[in-house]
């Protein structure tokens, strides 16, 4: 895949772009009701279901992806977010160094949405990622660093 | 869309004081949140903010939704206090590591009561920078 060392203008644009959705944000974009993402209770307390991603990374607990509701709702509106990520930082520069087509994305739905930030910040080499529910989740966080991703 | 290019800015009736743009483009927060850090984790609101990984008890990395065009710049981060562990004891520490995940991406920062990790209710992040 291709990767490039990020130049001012091109971070210039994306930054304008998210600026601008910032101000745009319809949590109601194709009906999704992005605010559930703002209520942080179980669904087993009452609250509603959102999706998750779980992965493992080293010998540490299962580690749990919940998506910002705003970049969900820029990922469904489109020409807003580029495919790339960030893989390292340039040790000359100092600047980001993306991969991937550095096209920018097409409208989603809410699911895809949350396939394309496991994509983005999932690190690379983690095999064990599933993307959950909340419902999925244990209830409790007690015992939280003792979490393991199940087989 | 329109654009509106000046170098400063002044009030209109020329006694509130006038700023360079640079100002304004420097002295504007590049990235900010506010986290419930307990229960299911949930963004309360947020600007440049992709994703949010809760690394375990009090641990967490917010993943910029625009990546920062260097390592150079200076978070501010609160939490509140609730009580546990006695009053002046809760913290919050924001961790920049070079090696994972990239620094121009993301922000480590971790929330502990007395000396141990401790999920909070409440964490607040600002970070001030270079635009782009």
């Amino acid at each position: 895949m291709l990767e490039w060392i990020a130049t001012k203008d091109e971070l210039a644009a994306d930054w304008l772009r998210m600026a601008n959705a910032h101000e745009a944000y319809d949590p109601n974009i194709q009906g999704a009701d992005l605010k559930r993402y703002n209520n942080a209770t179980h669904p087993e307390h009452g609250g509603p279901e959102t999706y998750r991603i779980l992965y493992e990374h080293g010998d540490g607990p299962a580690k749990i992806i919940t998506p910002s509701p705003r970049f969900i709702y820029m990922l469904m509106a489109g020409d807003i977010v580029r495919h790339a990520r960030v893989v390292r930082d340039d040790p000359e520069t100092g600047r980001p160094v993306f991969e991937g087509t550095g096209e920018l994305l097409e409208p989603m739905t809410e699911y895809e949405a949350v396939q394309f930030i496991q994509w983005r910040d999932v690190p690379r080499g983690c095999n064990n990622v599933h993307i959950v529910t909340t419902a999925d989740l244990p209830v409790s966080r007690v015992f939280r660093n003792a979490w393991r991703i199940a087989a | 869309m329109s654009t509106l290019r000046t170098d400063n800015l002044t009030s209109s009736n020329g006694v509130g004081g006038s700023i360079p743009m640079s100002f304004a483009v420097q002295g504007t927060a590049k990235c900010w949140f506010n986290l419930n850090g307990t229960g299911t984790i949930a963004e309360r609101d947020s600007f440049n903010v992709a994703s949010y990984t809760d690394n375990g008890t009090g641990d967490h990395t917010a993943t910029f939704s625009t990546a920062r065009p260097n390592a150079n710049y200076c978070p501010t981060a609160m939490t509140e206090n609730d009580g546990s562990g006695g009053a002046g004891s809760n913290g919050i520490t924001v961790r920049l590591d070079p090696s994972f995940p990239p620094t121009t991406t993301a922000l480590r920062h971790t929330t502990h009561a007395n000396a141990s990790l401790n999920d909070r209710p409440r964490i607040m992040v600002s970070l001030m920078g270079d635009p782009h």
